[in-house]
């Protein structure tokens, strides 16, 4: 068994981590979200090495109601845990204090924890775990994200 | 803006000098077991906005990292995505 944890940020009553992206790169667990999203300008993300872009455009949906954006891929590690070139959608947010929104999709088969006595996301994952890794599929004529079994990696 | 000198200050002093704004920071310190909540860093740039900021860190590729002090815990943002896509 392995265990991941990551600080939460400051004295957020959400939980938001540190990812590797860049440096003060910040991301927001969203439980309810399906899809990672960047929230700044698309121009900052295009300008990442670790990003890609597809040349698709994404319908979105959520709670402030609906939107569009550009689809990118990208690769990211949370601690131990390696998603490569998953897709995230550029949308922006005014007044954010962080640049993505990572979904619980991207936890699929895991258990994780939110302390917000300790401040502290954990991830719990058996040696030979596989993580959920978002896929990209056409399904007549549309392209829906979903959560694929891929190996666990660790990086050093 | 870009100050003068690159002072180096606490998080509590940033947050008293410079309360509810994005700062451009480098050479932050960090505690032994948290690599997000700095203990201290230098200030490269204030009075700017997070998109000015984000411009300078990532499109422009200059060494800093942004911090806002105190904005957290004010404001509302959305939550809940989900989405499909839609080739073109």
């Amino acid at each position: 068994m392995q265990y991941v944890t990551k600080k939460m940020y400051g004295n957020s009553l959400r939980p938001i981590i540190e990812l590797d992206v860049f440096p003060g790169c910040l991301a927001m667990i969203d439980t309810g979200a399906e899809v990672p999203v960047w929230v700044q300008k698309e121009e900052q993300l295009a300008a990442l090495e670790s990003v890609s872009a597809t040349g698709i455009r994404s319908s979105i949906g959520g709670f402030g109601g609906a939107s569009e954006g550009s689809l990118y891929r990208i690769t990211l590690n949370i601690g131990q845990l390696h998603y490569h070139e998953i897709p995230i959608i550029a949308c922006p947010l005014k007044n954010t204090t962080y640049h993505i929104i990572i979904p619980a999709t991207m936890f699929d088969d895991m258990k994780y924890s939110i302390d917000n006595v300790r401040k502290e996301v954990v991830f719990e994952v058996e040696d030979d775990q596989l993580v959920g890794h978002l896929k990209l599929q056409g399904k007549g004529g549309n392209l829906h994200i979903f959560s694929q079994k891929a190996p666990h990696k660790q990086t050093a | 803006m870009e100050g003068s000198d690159h002072m180096r200050l606490s998080r509590e002093e940033m947050e008293k000098q410079y309360p509810n704004q994005w700062l451009g920071l480098k050479d932050a310190v960090y505690p032994e077991d948290d690599d997000i909540n700095f203990i201290s860093a230098e200030i490269v740039y204030s009075d700017e906005s997070i998109d000015q900021l984000l411009d300078r860190q990532l499109v422009r590729k200059e060494p800093i990292f942004t911090w806002c002090t105190g904005c957290d815990s004010t404001i509302p943002t959305v939550f809940g995505f989900n989405g499909y896509a839609i080739c073109n």
